[in-house]
């Protein structure tokens, strides 16, 4: 693992001519060497493709080039996304020849490579971003490495497993129903869900056209701001992706929170299972807050149920067209997380879909309401940490997510940023969501570096143990 | 809408109209969970707001 836990940190350490981006990179391999097969992070590994590229950087700061925070900084690929090293999988075998021989970057991956980003491999992830990790089919599962036995969560596993134990400083993960934000908090680490069309998906698998969104995952807060900057803005194959103009998220991270109103919800009534940890945590970190200088309001997030099944049945509809052709003639290829969740989609009607949509408008416009003199919300990301391996049951998946409160933001579309708050009795991390208005990913960004300024649970490193190999 | 008497008949039906041949154990989950499900889904039609609301979709004519 780099002695560097941040690209900031090592950022800073590679202008200050402390470290290079071949040290940075080659301590990222050390890692992976030292934790895999048992951690499950990639898919593919580019170890040379990356020591050539890290080379280059440091030829082109040697000569003066500096191409911004992310120069020379190793990064982790969800492997949904296309990287010129290799095709995008999704994690399947139902292999999509458009995507096999693509063989060029997502927009969102060529901006951080011109922005001096080292590719390091594709991670993994849950087949076509749903689903748990099947044991039947060909592929790693995936595993946290806080406790080998417990799931680093979906569906942008090897992202969030891969970054407290140091095989990048930073990654991508795509939330479509909560896939950056649940390992963040499953993982201890820090993930952004940012405004829907903020950040381009050209170049990435879809799972629902309506609710897909791409996202930096990192230590920080910091370290999102930084990769979000690069990643953020319009791009012409993504119709959905704004035009409005991006901010540099990292300048905006500065002050206190005088003056910021942050209305607070526990979603305990919608909490099934309650960590005994949680209540102490999740106040704890809400007095963080208080008194970094914000103003505290309780507030209660209305449709929350209503939203939650919007999410589900709009992600499940999306994903069924997508898929039809070959949920019907090879459903058993599909892992079984994945074609259950998927084949669902085929049980609700048209109007369904529809009405699905048409109370996200009202979900939208509610929660502007609620928002009107408020600059933030926080929830929980999860009530409960990280599930067992051995408890996932790819056709009750609720069962082992019961906790999980990242559903709702995903229809209305605002910015969401997990960050943890602590651990539970167990040792492993849990987390907090903060959401604010839509477009104003900096206020959100803003507010999780000030509370990660008062704490240092996103800087946690776990230690490495025996694999559980069968469990 | 509600009324779900034979959850195996309509999602055997479903599933049939789809063109899905999926696992017994598959099928048996979602025909034990769909009542509960079909339940949720008639929430989002008592939405009172919903109304006059358009759906969270956008077209252009432009390509």
């Amino acid at each position: 693992m780099t002695e560097y836990l941040t690209i900031a940190e090592a950022g800073r350490a590679l202008r200050a001519g402390e470290t290079t981006s071949r040290a940075l990179v080659e301590a990222a391999q050390a890692a992976a060497d030292a934790w895999e097969p048992d951690l499950g992070v990639f898919l593919a590994r580019f170890d040379e493709t990356a020591l050539a590229a890290a080379d280059a950087e440091d030829a082109d700061l040697a000569a003066g080039i500096d191409k911004g925070p992310l120069h020379g900084i190793p990064l982790g690929i969800k492997d949904i996304l296309a990287t010129e090293e290799g095709a995008a999988t999704a994690q399947s075998l139902i292999l999509d020849p458009a995507w096999i021989e693509a063989g060029l970057d997502a927009p969102v991956v060529a901006r951080l490579r011109q922005a001096g980003g080292v590719v390091v491999g594709k991670t993994t992830t849950c087949e076509y971003a749903i689903g748990f990790p099947d044991p039947e089919k060909p592929f790693p599962i995936p595993r946290n490495p806080w406790d080998l036995a417990t799931w680093p969560g979906g569906s942008s596993s090897g992202t969030g497993g891969g970054l407290p134990a140091g095989l990048f400083l930073g990654g991508l993960g795509t939330d479509t129903g909560g896939s950056v934000r649940m390992p963040a908090a499953y993982c201890g680490i820090t993930g952004l869900k940012a405004t829907f069309g903020r950040v381009p998906k050209s170049g990435c698998v879809p799972l629902g056209y309506t609710l897909d969104g791409i996202g930096p995952m990192a230590r920080s807060a910091e370290d999102c701001a930084l990769m979000l900057s690069v990643m953020a803005g319009p791009d012409p194959d993504d119709p959905m992706s704004s035009l409005l103009p991006v901010e540099d998220y990292a300048a905006l991270l500065g002050g206190d929170l005088t003056g910021v109103r942050i209305g607070v919800d526990d979603l305990i009534r919608h909490s099934p299972q309650v960590d005994d940890a949680w209540p102490a945590l999740f106040a704890d970190a809400i007095e963080v807050l208080r008194a970094a200088g914000a103003t505290i309001v309780d507030v209660e997030l209305t449709l929350f149920d209503e939203l939650s099944t919007a999410q589900a049945m709009i992600m499940a509809c999306e994903a069924a067209a997508y898929h039809m052709p070959d949920l019907q003639t090879r459903w058993g290829d599909y892992g079984a997380g994945a074609r259950y969740f998927i084949g669902s989609g085929t049980t609700y009607s048209a109007p369904d879909y529809v009405q699905a949509q048409r109370v996200r408008r009202v979900g939208q416009k509610k929660l502007a309401a609620l928002m009107t003199d408020l600059d933030l919300i926080v929830t929980p990301t999860s009530t409960m940490p990280a599930p067992l391996v051995a408890d996932l049951d790819p056709v009750r998946p609720m069962d082992s997510l019961s906790g999980l409160h990242t559903f709702y933001w995903n229809p209305v579309g605002n910015p969401t940023l997990s960050v943890p708050v602590g651990f539970n009795g167990g040792g492993l991390p849990m987390g907090i969501q903060i959401s604010g208005h839509p477009f104003a990913d900096a206020e959100v960004l803003r507010a999780g570096h000030i509370y990660q300024q008062h704490t240092d649970f996103h800087l946690r490193r776990p230690v490495r143990t025996t694999a559980t190999a069968g469990v | 809408m509600s009324q779900t008497p034979d959850s195996e008949a309509i999602v055997s039906a479903l599933l049939t109209m789809a063109g899905l041949s999926i696992f017994d154990d598959e099928k048996a989950a979602l025909v034990g969970g769909f009542a509960a499900n079909r339940a949720a889904v008639d929430a989002l039609y008592k939405v009172p707001e919903v109304r006059y609301e358009v759906p969270a979709l956008t077209w252009s004519s432009v390509v």
